[in-house]
């Protein structure tokens, strides 16, 4: 009885339904109510880009070559809600407006933004970021003086780097008293392109 | 509000039960006083009630992973426990309700385990429902004209749906996921021998039943 190979056990195992794709759940999910986040990858000329977005609007804007794309799920899922799927459907809209504003066809976002991961000053330095029109730029002490808080320029300084939506929020057009660069989070080297794209000829060669 | 009727709630820790008894009674106190007196409810308490979609204190993965991970598991032990037509409506429906539950889910440590329990559940229900709204249309329900062909030996399989839900759940977990004991006594709920017994049990009725 104790038999090492059973015949009908290895049957079992070689009758066993092959793997095979199942079917999507993400569309089903939406129609439910569930998708809480919705996110998809693409390339575009700034490198690989993560897209996030909820019921509410665009969430997260990720530069994935620059930060870990698990990282930045993790951290929507405990920051937003856990309920995050692979849906590149709901993104195609702010995929469409972001293409045409790297091809300078657009030069402002028609999206609904879900403000939530970014609160307080912060927050405030945002908004007053988001009204700096195309082509145009402002220092961060000026952000800091929207915001409320005039000598507050280095909070402002990491508020805009913390920018969970980067480009759509333009966080690229803050730059030092000076004429400087001043920093940004995936790398200067996008902030300066970003600033070609729109046509801005104030940049200092470095 | 904070008992839903039908659905078996994940239980509590223990303090978090007495605070909510606490609340239950302040709140039935302060009702009889704004009765006696006429005075306007105190709403304000009720914003502090705590709400069947409190956030789960462990720290969840982003869904899409275990979607990734168990996605095709899930499909292939489903196609095992209720056959191929029904597998893809159950399936989606296992993850349905995965999703709905998975913020307030209060233990993390074994999503895998979870998501199999869940599918075992669907596929129960499924069954039931099935027999429920079933017809007699002939002897044999029709396959799928598809480029699927299912081969010969699914018969071995389709003996192993008409186990009671318990052996055919082991048998699956077992022979499609190349789950260990442990694993399905975790899914299922039982006991490692419960979950032993239960495979012994599937694989002695199916060689009394079963002829290749």
């Amino acid at each position: 009885m104790m038999s090492t190979i059973d015949p009908l056990e290895l049957e079992l195992r070689r009758s066993a339904p092959a793997s095979e794709p199942p079917p999507t759940v993400c569309e089903a999910a939406a129609e439910a109510g569930l998708l809480d986040v919705a996110y998809a990858t693409f390339d575009s000329p700034l490198g690989r880009l993560l897209l996030a977005t909820t019921p509410r609007g665009l969430v997260r804007l990720a530069y994935i070559d620059y930060s870990d794309e698990d990282e930045v799920l993790e951290d929507l899922a405990r920051d937003v809600s856990p309920r995050v799927l692979d849906a590149a459907w709901r993104l195609d809209e702010p995929r469409r407006e972001l293409d045409e504003y790297f091809a300078g066809r657009r030069r402002r976002f028609d999206l609904p933004l879900d403000w939530r991961l970014s609160r307080g000053f912060a927050r405030r330095v945002l908004e007053a970021t988001a009204n700096i029109p195309y082509g145009a730029t402002a220092t961060y002490k000026q952000v800091a003086g929207e915001a409320g808080s005039p000598l507050a320029f280095r909070a402002a300084g990491n508020a805009l780097g913390s920018n969970p939506i980067p480009i759509v929020v333009p966080c690229h057009r803050i730059l030092h008293s000076g004429g400087g660069l001043g920093g940004y989070t995936g790398g200067v080297e996008k902030k300066r392109l970003l600033l070609t794209v729109e046509g801005y000829s104030g940049l200092k060669q470095p | 509000m904070y008992f839903a009727p039908n659905r078996p709630h994940p239980p509590l820790p223990r303090a978090h039960k007495r605070w909510v008894h606490a609340y239950v009674a302040k709140a039935a106190a302060e009702r009889l006083v704004c009765c006696v007196l006429h005075t306007r409810p105190v709403r304000h308490h009720l914003t502090k009630m705590p709400h069947r979609s409190v956030p789960s204190p462990v720290r969840l993965p982003p869904f899409q992973t275990l979607l990734d991970a168990h996605g095709r598991d899930v499909h292939r032990f489903l196609v095992a426990s209720v056959g191929r037509i029904d597998a893809d409506d159950c399936y989606q429906e296992t993850w349905l309700a995965a999703l709905r539950a998975y913020p307030r889910l209060r233990d993390a440590s074994n999503l895998k385990s979870w998501i199999f329990t869940v599918a075992h559940r669907k596929a129960i229900d499924h069954v039931r429902a099935r027999r429920r709204v079933a017809v007699p249309v002939g002897d044999v329900p029709e396959r799928p004209a598809g480029p699927d062909p299912s081969p010969p030996d699914d018969d071995l399989w389709s003996q192993v749906r008409e186990l009671p839900p318990k052996q055919r759940t082991a048998l699956a977990l077992r022979y499609v996921t190349d789950a260990g004991y442990d694993e399905i006594a975790r899914v299922m709920a039982t006991s490692e021998d419960a979950a032993r017994r239960n495979v012994h049990e599937a694989l002695k009725r199916l060689r009394t039943e079963y002829r290749p």
